[in-house]
């Protein structure tokens, strides 16, 4: 089979995860859709959220990549409820246990510690399976989100109360 | 201790990167990874918390750290690992450590009981005493609360039960009989890291002890 053969079957793979390549295979991706008017055509109709209807025999067989993809997004789903439960739990215990009232200094200083103590540990374990399994940019996205929520959560909070 | 704490923290992170990179196979990321946390905690104590407490955050960072500098060292070594699947042994540790850290946190918070008794004994009894509780600052802010009971207590002794720390301040103190009758009135003086309001005191047959200010307006 000739290299240019190849590029096509694994384009015709590729396009229905394009956002989740990396820049440099997006690029290659890209060069390979200007000079093949199958592929442009998938393309452009993934871009206009026309999905075509799958043959009967993916139907019944999912294909590798289409099953990684579905693991790839079930894992970024984990990983987002981890973080957004953590998040809920910390914040409704401050308002559970806490008079705001009265000690909104004291709720505000349980928030810090409560997030270096559980959110921190459990950011820096995500953040190292997002290097593991996802793209650069979630690994900056989900690292941004992290040093946002530690520095700025109680901050955030401050300025409602 | 706490250099210690820190340095297991360290290592703990950095297999854990390390195993987990098996994926990849950039395995030099697990130190950077490492160094970066030791780097984030300092920054950490330094900004966000500060002062005496801060400088803990410090010396858990140069634990992580000297963990950092031990993993750069030791990787030249470690020639076996390659980039692969993850097997059992692999899922084992990447489940174990996050959970021996999360032990590892639960047990000092644990054994922070966040209060400690400075003085207890009796007072001889004077006429009309009632219970009370003050509260007075003691070093470096913090708290001291005095539980003086009244003539109803005479004999007897008091003990902390228990002293909720998280959510608003609860003190409760048991009242032990010794048979030492006409002993005196009972008090205890309690440190504590910190008071939230509102402050609760109270004995375990859940009598409500007022402050000696509350008393002494009534």
């Amino acid at each position: 089979m000739e290299d240019s053969q190849k590029i096509h079957i694994l384009s015709r793979e590729l396009i229905s995860v394009f956002d989740e390549l990396e820049q440099e295979t997006k690029e290659v991706v890209l060069e390979h859709i200007q000079d093949c008017n199958e592929c442009r055509q998938l393309f452009n109709e993934l871009a206009e959220g026309n999905y075509p209807m799958l043959e009967m025999s993916e139907e019944v067989e999912i294909k590798p990549l289409k099953k990684l993809v579905q693991f790839n997004h079930g894992l970024k789903w984990l990983f987002i409820s981890i973080r957004a439960l953590i998040l809920f739990y910390i914040l409704y215990s401050s308002f559970h246990f806490y008079n705001w009232e009265l000690s909104a200094g004291a709720a505000i200083e349980y928030i810090k510690s409560a997030t270096f103590m559980f959110y921190f540990p459990a950011a820096i374990f995500l953040s190292v399976f997002t290097m593991a399994f996802f793209t650069k940019r979630w690994v900056v996205l989900s690292i941004l989100f992290d040093l946002g929520v530690l520095f700025f959560l109680d901050t955030l909070i401050s300025i409602f109360y | 201790m706490i250099v210690l704490v820190g340095f297991i923290l360290g290592a703990s992170i950095f297999l854990f990167t390390l195993i987990a990179l098996k994926k990849t196979g950039k395995f030099y990321l697990a130190p950077i990874v490492t160094f970066l946390i030791a780097v984030l905690t300092v920054l950490y104590g330094l900004f966000k918390v500060g002062g005496f407490e801060g400088m803990g955050f410090g010396i858990i960072g140069v634990g992580i750290l000297t963990a950092a500098i031990g993993g750069t060292l030791l990787l030249p070594f470690m020639r076996g690992i390659k980039q692969s699947e993850f097997n059992k042994v692999d899922k084992s540790i990447l489940l174990i450590v996050p959970v021996l850290i999360f032990a590892i946190i639960g047990w000092t918070i644990s054994s922070n009981k966040g209060y400690w008794v400075n003085k207890e004994g009796v007072i001889e009894a004077g006429n009309d005493t009632s219970s009370y509780y003050e509260v007075s600052t003691i070093s470096e802010g913090m708290k001291q609360i005095h539980i003086q009971l009244g003539e109803k207590y005479e004999g007897k002794h008091l003990e902390v039960k228990n002293v909720k720390t998280i959510g608003n301040t609860e003190i409760t103190v048991k009242v032990v009989d010794k048979g030492n009758a006409n002993e005196g009135l009972p008090f205890i003086e309690i440190g504590l890291d910190k008071i939230v309001e509102p402050l609760v005191v109270q004995t375990t047959d859940g009598e409500v002890i007022n402050s000696k200010s509350n008393n002494s307006s009534q």
